[in-house]
């Protein structure tokens, strides 16, 4: 069992809806239409809402788990599970998972940035920047830093939602009938392909030992999470009418692309503002997943945050230089939203189960 | 932590600068093909650091079209930048035999290019129109063509042209795009009539009185003019004189809603088109009775009667070209649960197509005067 953290290290309740929102929103939106389409048609944001209530019945599970104990986030409650050897290799396996969320985060991001603003840019150069900047930010600030960032962030970028409904002027509404036409299976492919969009909320488990009052943190974790399905269930159907169906089967960036047809007299292309701010959008996602990540070396190796920031951010820069193609690079992102359904949408009911199981066994033996 | 700042300051200092007076910006561009070649026309603007502007058309002939460019850039001392480009012309017999898709394709591929581009057909080619010299007060071809387009598409009987919408229709099954065909008139392009495409491909031309009902029952319509005849027996009561030619009127604001609704599947596709129209009356070719509340439907269904007979030529016209720029194609799509439409499938089924049309004027003032 861990002791609480310091008091100055905690945070309000309420910006739990920032840690998760924005963990949550990132690179995915941008181009999360098209992969849902794909599987499940005219139906795909359908597949987005079901989707959604999962994760609420997730996040419910999370809690649930979490307040067993109050002072335990994920790594401690491994290795009280499952004990000390077998604890560390989940340790190891969730850390390896942030990893890999980290570096997809990464490379995503600029290779968007590339594709649409610099494509005389070295992929290794703008990977590099991202890096410096992570370590730059948690090195000085930690865990306040995160929250500070998610809460500015926020509100530096949601305003685009206004932008987002502009395209609807082109919007043909007869895209969206027969309504669900899909087959299970494809809904069920549908839900598993937003995954990747919709993760960020298993880091509930490591911020929840951080909140002053726990019992708000619960609802304000769901509110963050109904943003989130809102605001993905939205650009979904807005892709499906804007795009034609064939058309959107190509769109890498549908979001993007409906970026392209607003216009302002100020500005003729809109794409440009939106591009360099998406980095702003993807900042707590690499602060939190990277954070996430020393506080998992912590629980293995018992070495300082600090010295961890810079090894992690070492591996993750290697591991970000082996790309080059987008294929690769998209194979990759499938890989990681592939993982993270398994880790964060069905292993929470699991553990849940087992840290009952554990209590129980643990009481009854008093 | 300096060092960090030094570090990302120093990389993005890697992005390369683009000056001004170095750029050559291309305002529009002119596709034809010659052989297995096309044969690109772009108009350059270039701005002097004295203030002003000059432009200029510079050619290349190439396999592809980005390969063109390369030999466009070896015309010229400035640096080419396509990202205010604002209107791409094809050449008609490029449209007619080769199809534009891959040229527009690569104009959506390309990140530097927005989506809002005006997309045109040049009769007789893209070159000539490109080269013309009369541009009335605009400072080169490019945004002349791009205020003339833009300005009979926000008010006239002329249909939307931008990239997005050529592609959206071109990749919707049961919708073939159209785009605007400009001709030559003493070496002055105009529009004259609108280029209907099947897939890719020009198939042929409406005028643009007839484009004003492609236009009405693709969308909502609103304000520009109409010029409609009717015979005299429809207006019999109103007409002062009892003899003469048939009548012309002209209508103008007019505002149009349609509806067009799937009727039946079987045996052919039935569909019902509904058109509620608003208008005010602007001119008669003959002096009338005032037009009073009691004979004010007379008008209004001899209109009717005329648009509904226009209609049903024009479907009927659009029909032998085997294109289908409305939509019905994307209606019966969406319609029909567990169907994967083909677009081979419904050219079978289009020409079989029962289509009612439905047009219910209602004239809300007739100007200044009854």
């Amino acid at each position: 069992m861990m002791k609480t953290p310091h008091e100055r290290l905690s945070i309000n309740a309420y910006l739990v809806f920032f840690l998760v929102h924005t963990a949550q929103i990132g690179l995915g939106i941008v181009g999360v239409q098209r992969v849902i389409f794909v599987e499940a048609r005219q139906d795909a944001w359908i597949a987005v809402l079901l989707s959604g209530l999962w994760i609420h019945l997730v996040v419910f599970v999370i809690y649930q788990t979490l307040k067993q104990t109050e002072y335990d986030n994920i790594f401690s409650l491994h290795t009280f599970v499952y004990g000390r050897v077998l604890g560390w290799v989940v340790n190891a396996a969730v850390v390896v998972y942030f990893l890999m969320a980290y570096t997809s985060i990464l490379l995503g991001y600029v290779e968007m940035a590339l594709t649409w603003m610099y494509p005389d840019f070295p992929l290794w150069g703008g990977t590099l920047i991202l890096v410096v900047l992570t370590v730059y930010a948690l090195y000085g600030g930690g865990f306040r830093l995160v929250a500070g960032v998610s809460f500015l962030t926020f509100f530096m970028t949601i305003w685009i939602v206004i932008v987002v409904f502009q395209p609807l002027k082109y919007a043909e509404w007869i895209h969206l009938l027969p309504i669900w036409e899909a087959t299970p299976k494809q809904m069920t492919n549908g839900v598993l392909k937003t995954a990747y969009t919709m993760l960020g909320f298993e880091v509930l488990y490591i911020v929840y030992p951080f909140v002053k009052e726990k019992q708000r943190a619960h609802r304000y974790a769901q509110l963050g999470v109904l943003l989130t399905t809102f605001l993905v269930a939205s650009v979904t159907v807005i892709a499906i009418v804007f795009f034609s169906p064939m058309q959107l089967d190509v769109t890498i960036w549908a979001s993007l692309s409906m970026f392209t047809i607003i216009k302002f007299p100020f500005i003729e292309r809109f794409e440009y503002v939106v591009i360099p701010l998406w980095l702003l959008v993807i900042l707590p996602n690499l602060l939190m997943f990277m954070w996430a990540m020393t506080r998992g070396g912590k629980a293995l190796f018992h070495v300082k945050q600090k010295y961890l920031l810079f090894i992690f951010a070492c591996v993750a820069y290697a591991l970000a230089l082996f790309f080059e193609k987008r294929a690769t690079i998209n194979e990759f992102i499938d890989k990681v939203g592939y993982y993270g359904f398994g880790f964060s949408f069905i292993y929470p009911f699991f553990l849940y189960v087992f840290v009952r199981m554990k209590m129980w066994i643990k009481g009854s033996n008093k | 932590m300096k060092w960090l700042i030094a570090c990302m300051l120093l990389l993005s200092g890697c992005v390369s600068p683009r000056v001004l007076e170095r750029q050559g910006i291309i305002t529009t561009a002119g596709f034809d093909k010659k052989g297995n070649l096309y044969e690109v026309g772009s108009v350059m603007l270039s701005f002097q650091t004295a203030g002003s502007s000059m432009s200029e058309v510079i050619e290349a002939t190439n396999k592809t079209s980005k390969g063109a460019r390369q030999d466009l850039e070896a015309q010229t001392s400035h640096d080419l930048g396509s990202g205010q480009i604002r209107v791409v012309l094809y050449g008609k017999e490029l449209a007619e035999k080769d199809g534009i898709f891959s040229l527009t394709d690569t104009l959506q591929r390309d990140a530097n290019i927005g989506s809002l581009v005006y997309l045109a057909v040049a009769e007789p080619s893209a070159k000539q129109v490109v080269k013309s010299k009369k541009h009335e007060d605009t400072p080169d071809i490019g945004t002349y063509l791009y205020r003339l387009i833009e300005k009979n598409l926000r008010s006239e009987s002329l249909l939307a042209a931008t990239l997005h919408e050529f592609i959206h229709s071109y990749y919707d099954v049961g919708k073939d795009p159209v785009l605007p065909c400009l001709s030559l008139r003493d070496d002055k392009p105009i529009i004259e009539k609108v280029a209907l495409f099947r897939g890719d491909k020009f198939v042929g031309t409406v005028r643009l009185d007839e484009s004003f009902y492609i236009k009405m029952l693709a969308s909502e319509y609103n304000t520009g003019l109409k010029n409609i005849t009717v015979s005299r027996d429809e207006v019999a009561p109103l007409l002062i004189k009892k003899k003469g030619k048939k009548v012309n009127i002209v209508m103008n604001e007019i505002r149009t809603k349609r509806k067009i609704t799937f009727v039946s599947q079987k045996p052919t596709p039935h569909f019902r088109v509904t058109v509620k129209m608003q208008t005010e009356i602007l001119e008669m070719s003959e002096k009338m009775k005032p037009i009073m509340q009691a004979n004010i439907h007379v008008l209004e269904r001899a209109i009717e009667k005329q648009m509904k007979k226009e209609i049903e030529q024009l479907l009927a016209k659009l029909k032998a070209y085997k294109t289908d720029p409305i939509g019905f194609g994307q209606i019966y799509d969406h319609s029909v649960r567990k169907l994967q439409l083909t677009p081979k499938q419904w050219d079978k089924l289009y020409q079989d197509t029962q289509i009612d049309v439905d047009v219910n004027v209602s004239i809300l003032r007739t100007g200044t005067i009854d």
